[in-house]
């Protein structure tokens, strides 16, 4: 936390923006809190300060404008740039052992997305069937160079819904 | 400056999990820790998205660099860390 609090002193990035950025709910579910997430590197924040939604259905969406910065041969996390947060879209849990079967990236690298915009499919029974959790995480991994990121939403969320406000220092 | 060399022997390479895992340790040390795929792309080992983004995978070769504060130390905790998850 020192870190983010230094870069802050040392006036990193314009200060002209929205004190608030929000991220949008990015599958239609129930809103997992962090700590609740099964996954220790995202519930003990290791990864940044994350949110989890347990999906409805296997569709993940963009949940700001952005540009994909990178997806991984394993198909089951992409990761987007948005203003000056890098954000992690991770989804289920411990998926990466399932090589990228049942998923499906819609998104190439360098692509630039508009909220809501369909980023990858899961194949939810697949997923359950290989015994991992399906919960679908999003990671500000760069959390520490904002003053916060505090959830503004729980329970049920579609898509779009406000989920998450990003505060600058 | 102090440097080694690893070869990743997870079969799926520096993803996600040991990904963060790097991250928090090398956060932990006072020295700066870089980290360079042989023959591809480096960054600070500080930061997530950059440390996944070199696409490191199993049987790739990674030169771990530190620099400033107590490098000894901080090479022993890499040389660690990287025998330990990666």
């Amino acid at each position: 936390m020192q870190v983010g609090l230094f870069d802050f002193l040392k006036g990193k990035g314009p200060s002209a923006a929205p004190s608030g950025d929000i991220l949008a709910a990015y599958a239609n579910g129930t809103v997992v809190p962090m700590e609740q997430i099964p996954d220790e590197v995202f519930s003990q924040g290791i990864m940044g300060v994350c949110c989890g939604i347990e999906p409805e259905d296997g569709k993940v969406c963009a949940p700001a404008d952005g540009t994909v910065s990178q997806l991984t041969d394993t198909l089951h996390a992409v990761g987007l740039t948005v203003g000056e947060m890098e954000l992690l879209v991770h989804a289920g849990v411990d998926t990466v052992e399932m090589n990228g079967d049942g998923f499906t990236n819609a998104v190439k690298e360098g692509q630039s997305v508009k909220k809501g915009d369909l980023l990858l499919t899961m194949d939810l029974g697949k997923v359950r069937a290989a015994g991992h959790p399906a919960t679908v995480i999003l990671a500000v991994t760069n959390s520490d160079d904002f003053a916060a990121v505090e959830a503004v939403a729980s329970g049920h969320v579609q898509t779009g819904d406000s989920l998450l406000r990003v505060r600058k220092a | 400056m102090k440097q080694f060399q690893f070869v990743i022997t997870d079969p799926i390479g520096i993803h996600a999990r040991p990904a963060g895992l790097l991250v928090k340790a090398a956060k932990a040390l006072d020295s700066t820790v870089t980290v360079e795929k042989v023959g591809g792309k480096s960054t600070v080992a500080t930061k997530l998205m950059a440390v996944m983004g070199l696409g490191v995978k199993g049987g790739d070769t990674v030169t771990v660099t530190v620099e400033g504060g107590d490098e000894e130390a901080s090479l022993h905790a890499m040389e660690q860390f990287f025998r330990e998850n990666l």
